[in-house]
C-alpha cells in the first residue's frame, strides 16, 4: 500500500511538473505584449521594450521556467507586476476562500451524492425514477444559473444572506457561514446531480452480485447489507466521480466567485490574466495543479484503501 | 476585511449550520421590495450618515506608484483617494485650481505656471513644495506608466517653493487638463525612491489607505484626512471599494444595500430602476469602425475617399441601435460627442443608408467588384459588431475576414499597423482631447499615422486656439473627418452608474474621466 501510494506521488510531481511547464511556456512566449499589457496603449514601443528587459522578459522561455521552477522550490514565487506585492501573499490570502468553497461543498456533494444513490438504487421504482428526474435537472442546470437565482430568492427578496462578499472566519464565524451558504449550495446543487447517479448506477451493480444474495438468505439485516457490504464495494466509482467533480469545479469556481463578488482564487486567475499580471497568475496556475494533482492522488489512494485490487496494478 | 460593510445580517450568529435555513425564512419574512432604502439604516430621521461610502469597482486594483496610474473608469478611485492632483477638470471640460491655488497658461500654450497651495502636507508629515512636484512628474515621465507620453518631452522649474514653471516643446492644448490627471499626481519624493512604492501609497489627497482593514485585490479602505486643504468637498468619514468585476454581482450589492454607488451596464439599468435605484446616464464612447488605413499602404482601396464613404453608407444606423444596443444609443456619423465644443448637429446623419448609392461610389472608385480587408476579432468586444460589417460589406462585394486576437495581446495587434480597419468603442472626451487621441498625426488612435497638409494645420491651430476659435477649428476638423470619412462611426456609446439610498451625486465626474469622481459623492 505504501508502495502504491509513493509510486503515484512521484508520478503526481512528474504531471505537476509537466503542466507548470506547458502552461508557463504558453504564458511567456510572447514578452513583448505582456510589457504592452502592463503599459496600456499609448506607451511607446521603446517603453515597452524596456519593461520587457527589466522584468526579464525577453531571454529565452527555459531560462525563465529554470529562474521560475527555483524560486518556487524555495517557496518564492516572485512579485506582482502591478502592486510589488510577494505573489505567495496574493496567493495565501485568497486560498482560505476557494479552498473553504470547494471543501464545504465537495463535502456536502459526497454526502448528499452518497445518501441519494443508495436511496435510488435501493428504493427502486417511482422514488428512483423521481431522483432520477431530479439529478438530470441539477446536471443540466448550470451552477451560475442556480447561484444568480439563490441570489435573487435568499439575498435581494428575502434578506437572508449577504448578496456578495466574504468574511474572514477568524474575523466572524457566523457571517463567515452566511457569506458562503450560497455560493456553497449553488456548487452543491450543481454537482450532486452527476455523482448520485454514478454511487446509483455502482451500487444497484453491486446490489445485483451473488454475494448480496448470499447475505441476504443468511438473514442479514438489509440496512447492513447496504452500509457496510454494498457501498464499501460500490464506493470506488464514487470516489473517483467526486475526484474528477473537484477538477471540473476550479473552472465552475471561477463563475461562482465572480456572481458573489469573492475574493478566491478564480477571480484572481480571470483577473490578473487580463490584467497580464503573469507572475501572479502563474502564482494561481499552480495553486490549481497542486489542488488537482493532491486530489487526484487521494482519490487514487482513498480507492486502493477500499479495493485491494487496484493496489495490484 | 467585510465588504457587508456595517449591515450586519440579523442572524449571524446562527448561520454555522445551513439547516437553519427555515427557521431564518420565518424570522425574517416579510418582503422588502425597495432595494435602496436598507442602506441608510444606520441613520435615523435628520442628520445624513456620513460615516462610510461603500462603492463597488469593476476594475482590479493595481499599482501605487503614481506613474502607473490610469486616468479613466472607476480604477481611478483607487488613487484619486490617496493622491491629489494640481488641477481639477469639470464636467462641462473646464480646468480649475486643484493643489496649485493658481495657475497660468500661457497664449502659445506652451508654458504652464502653477502656483501651490501654502502648507500642504503629505500624510507622513513632509511638506507639498515646489520641489515634490517636480520629483513627480518626473517620476511620471520615467516611471514607465503609459501616462509618461502625456508629458513627454517638458521641462520642469522651480523658482521658489510654490512655483513650478511646466515648459512644453510644442504647444499642447491639453496641458492643464493632463495636470486633473494622472500626470498631474502630487507624490511624496521620499515614496517614490522607496522599493515599497508600489506597495504602500503615502497620501496627498483626501483619504489615507487602510491596509489593515483592506484585502488585496478585493476591498481596499480609505480613512479621511482631515488635514487635507480640501476636506470639506469629501464628506464621508470612510471610503470602502469593493472589487466585483461582474455586473451583476455590483446590481445586487447595489439591491441588497451593500454598497452605495457602482458603474452598470445598458443590460441591468431597467432592473436597477426598478428596484428603486438612482441611475444616471451618460455618453462616455464612440461605437463604430476606425479605418486606420487611410493612405491604402495594405489595402489600396481604402486609400480612396469615395470607398470609405460608401463604406459609411452600407450601415443602418437606426436599425443597429435598436438591434444591436437595445435602443439605448444615439446614431452618429460623427466621432465627437454630442456634449463636446467639436460637435456639429447636422453631421449626426451625413451618411444616409443607401447601399445603391454606396455601390455607385464603389463602382466610381474602380472597386464595383470590391476588396478583400482583414479586421480583428476579440471576445467580446467584436463578437456582436464584426458579422454585421461581414454581412453589410458583402453588399459592395468586399471579403471582410476575422482574425481571432487574443486579450492579452489584443492592443498591441491594434496598434501595430497589421490591420486597414477594426470595430472599436473610443472613448469620448472634450473636443481637443479625441482630435489628440485619434486624428493628429501623432495620436495614439492614428495607428498609421495619417495627415493630410489641411487637416494637420487645421489640428495644430486647434493646439493653441482659444475659446470661440478652438470650437470654429474643432468643428472644421470633425467636418473634415466626417466629409473625407476618416471613420464609419454607429453610434453615441452610454454609460450608467447607479446610487442607492440617500447617496447623492452633484456630477457623474469631469468629460475625460468618465466615472463620478470621490468628491462627487455626497
Amino acid at each position: 500500500m505504501i508502495r502504491f501510494a509513493l509510486r503515484r506521488a512521484a508520478f503526481s510531481v512528474l504531471l505537476a511538473l509537466g503542466v507548470s511547464f506547458a502552461t508557463f511556456v504558453l504564458v511567456f512566449s510572447n514578452g513583448t505584449a505582456i510589457a504592452r499589457a502592463i503599459l496600456g496603449v499609448d506607451a511607446t514601443d521603446e517603453q515597452v521594450q524596456a519593461l520587457a528587459h527589466e522584468h526579464g522578459l525577453d531571454r529565452p522561455v527555459l531560462v525563465q521556467f529554470g529562474e521560475w521552477l527555483g524560486g518556487v522550490l524555495q517557496g518564492d514565487l516572485g512579485v506582482s507586476y502591478y502592486t510589488g506585492e510577494a505573489v505567495t501573499d496574493v496567493v495565501t490570502s485568497r486560498v482560505p476562500v476557494t479552498l473553504a468553497l470547494l471543501g464545504i461543498a465537495m463535502f456536502f456533494t459526497a454526502v448528499l451524492s452518497a445518501l441519494l444513490g443508495i436511496a435510488s438504487a435501493v428504493a427502486g421504482g417511482w422514488a428512483d425514477r423521481l431522483l432520477q428526474m431530479v439529478a438530470l435537472v441539477g446536471t443540466a442546470v448550470p451552477n451560475f444559473i442556480v447561484a444568480i437565482m439563490l441570489v435573487m430568492w435568499l439575498a435581494v427578496s428575502a434578506r437572508i444572506f449577504p448578496a456578495t462578499g466574504f468574511v474572514p472566519l477568524e474575523q466572524d464565524p457566523g457571517r463567515w457561514a452566511l457569506s458562503l451558504a450560497l455560493p456553497v449550495a449553488a456548487v452543491v446543487i450543481a454537482s450532486v446531480g452527476p455523482a448520485s447517479q454514478q454511487f446509483r448506477g455502482a451500487v444497484k451493480d453491486v446490489l445485483e452480485r451473488d454475494f448480496v444474495r448470499t447475505l441476504r438468505a443468511r438473514g442479514i439485516k438489509p440496512r447492513a447489507i447496504v452500509f457496510r457490504h454494498v457501498f464499501r464495494n460500490a464506493a470506488g466509482p464514487g470516489v473517483i466521480i467526486l475526484g474528477l467533480q473537484i477538477i471540473v469545479l476550479m473552472g465552475g469556481v471561477v463563475v461562482i466567485e465572480r456572481v458573489f463578488a469573492l475574493p478566491g482564487i478564480g477571480e484572481l486567475t480571470v483577473n490578473t490574466s487580463l490584467l497580464g499580471d503573469i507572475p501572479v497568475v502563474m502564482g494561481c496556475v499552480l495553486f490549481i495543479i497542486v489542488v488537482v494533482v493532491v486530489v487526484n492522488l487521494a482519490a487514487d489512494v482513498v480507492n486502493a484503501a477500499i479495493n485491494p485490487k487496484v493496489r495490484q496494478r | 476585511m467585510s465588504i457587508t460593510g456595517q449591515r450586519r445580517p440579523r442572524l449571524a450568529g446562527l448561520a454555522a449550520a445551513f439547516t437553519a435555513v427555515a427557521v431564518m425564512l420565518t424570522a425574517c419574512g416579510g418582503e422588502n421590495t425597495s432595494g435602496a432604502s436598507d442602506s441608510s439604516d444606520s441613520s435615523d430621521a435628520g442628520d445624513k450618515d456620513y460615516s462610510v461610502l461603500r462603492l463597488a469597482s469593476s476594475t482590479q486594483p493595481g499599482s501605487w506608484d503614481p506613474a502607473l496610474q490610469l486616468s479613466a473608469f472607476d480604477g481611478m478611485w483607487q488613487w484619486t483617494a490617496v493622491y491629489d492632483t494640481l488641477l481639477t477638470c469639470h464636467e462641462d471640460g473646464s480646468v480649475s485650481p486643484g493643489a496649485a491655488e493658481s495657475y497660468e497658461f500661457s497664449d502659445d500654450h506652451t508654458v504652464l505656471t502653477l502656483t501651490l497651495r501654502d502648507g500642504m502636507t503629505f500624510s507622513d508629515g513632509t511638506p507639498i513644495d515646489a520641489a515634490a512636484v517636480n520629483a513627480s512628474i518626473e517620476h511620471v515621465q520615467n516611471g514607465g506608466g503609459s501616462a509618461a507620453a502625456r508629458v513627454a518631452g517638458i521641462t520642469i522649474e522651480t523658482p521658489d517653493e510654490r512655483t513650478v514653471v511646466l515648459t512644453a516643446p510644442e504647444p499642447s492644448g491639453l496641458l492643464p487638463v493632463y495636470m486633473c490627471l494622472s500626470p498631474g499626481i502630487v507624490a511624496s519624493p521620499e515614496a517614490i525612491e522607496s522599493d515599497t512604492v508600489d506597495s504602500v501609497p503615502v497620501a496627498s489627497g483626501p483619504y489615507t489607505f487602510d491596509a489593515e482593514r483592506s484585502t488585496s485585490g478585493s476591498v481596499l479602505t480609505f480613512v479621511r484626512r482631515d488635514d487635507y486643504w480640501n476636506a470639506d468637498a469629501y464628506p464621508y468619514q470612510e471610503v470602502i471599494v469593493s472589487i466585483m468585476p461582474d455586473v451583476t454581482a455590483r446590481l445586487n450589492a447595489l439591491k441588497t444595500g451593500q454598497v452605495d454607488g457602482a458603474a452598470l451596464n445598458g443590460e441591468t439599468t431597467a432592473e436597477a430602476e426598478a428596484s428603486g435605484l438612482t441611475v444616471h446616464d451618460y455618453v462616455d464612447a464612440t461605437n463604430g469602425i476606425v479605418i486606420f488605413d487611410r493612405a491604402g499602404e495594405t489595402v489600396p482601396a481604402l486609400g480612396d475617399a469615395r470607398v470609405r464613404q460608401a463604406l459609411n453608407m452600407v450601415f443602418d444606423r437606426e436599425a443597429i441601435a435598436s438591434g444591436l444596443f437595445q435602443g439605448q444609443v444615439d446614431p452618429t456619423t460623427q466621432m465627437f460627442g454630442s456634449d463636446t465644443d467639436a460637435y456639429v448637429e447636422e453631421l449626426d446623419d451625413h451618411y444616409e443608408y443607401d447601399v445603391e448609392a454606396a455601390k455607385k461610389l464603389m463602382e466610381d472608385a474602380g472597386y464595383a467588384d470590391g476588396f478583400t480587408v482583414e479586421i480583428p476579432a476579440r471576445s467580446p468586444q467584436t463578437e456582436q459588431a464584426n458579422p454585421l460589417i461581414v454581412q453589410q460589406l458583402a453588399e459592395l462585394n468586399i471579403t471582410v475576414e476575422e482574425v481571432p486576437l487574443a486579450a492579452a495581446s489584443a492592443v498591441q495587434e491594434l496598434l501595430s499597423g497589421r490591420f486597414a480597419m477594426t470595430y472599436l468603442s473610443m472613448p469620448l472626451a472634450s473636443g481637443l482631447w479625441s482630435m489628440q487621441q485619434s486624428i493628429s498625426p501623432a495620436g495614439t488612435w492614428n495607428v498609421n499615422g495619417n495627415a493630410d497638409p489641411e487637416l494637420t494645420e487645421l489640428t495644430e491651430t486647434a493646439q493653441t486656439a482659444q475659446d470661440d476659435e478652438l470650437t470654429g477649428v474643432l468643428q472644421e476638423i470633425n467636418r473634415y473627418t466626417v466629409e473625407n470619412a476618416w471613420f464609419v462611426p454607429w453610434n453615441q456609446r452610454v454609460a450608467y452608474f447607479a446610487t442607492a439610498g440617500d447617496v447623492e451625486l452633484i456630477t457623474t465626474g469631469d468629460v475625460y474621466t468618465k466615472i463620478p469622481q470621490l468628491r462627487d459623492f455626497q
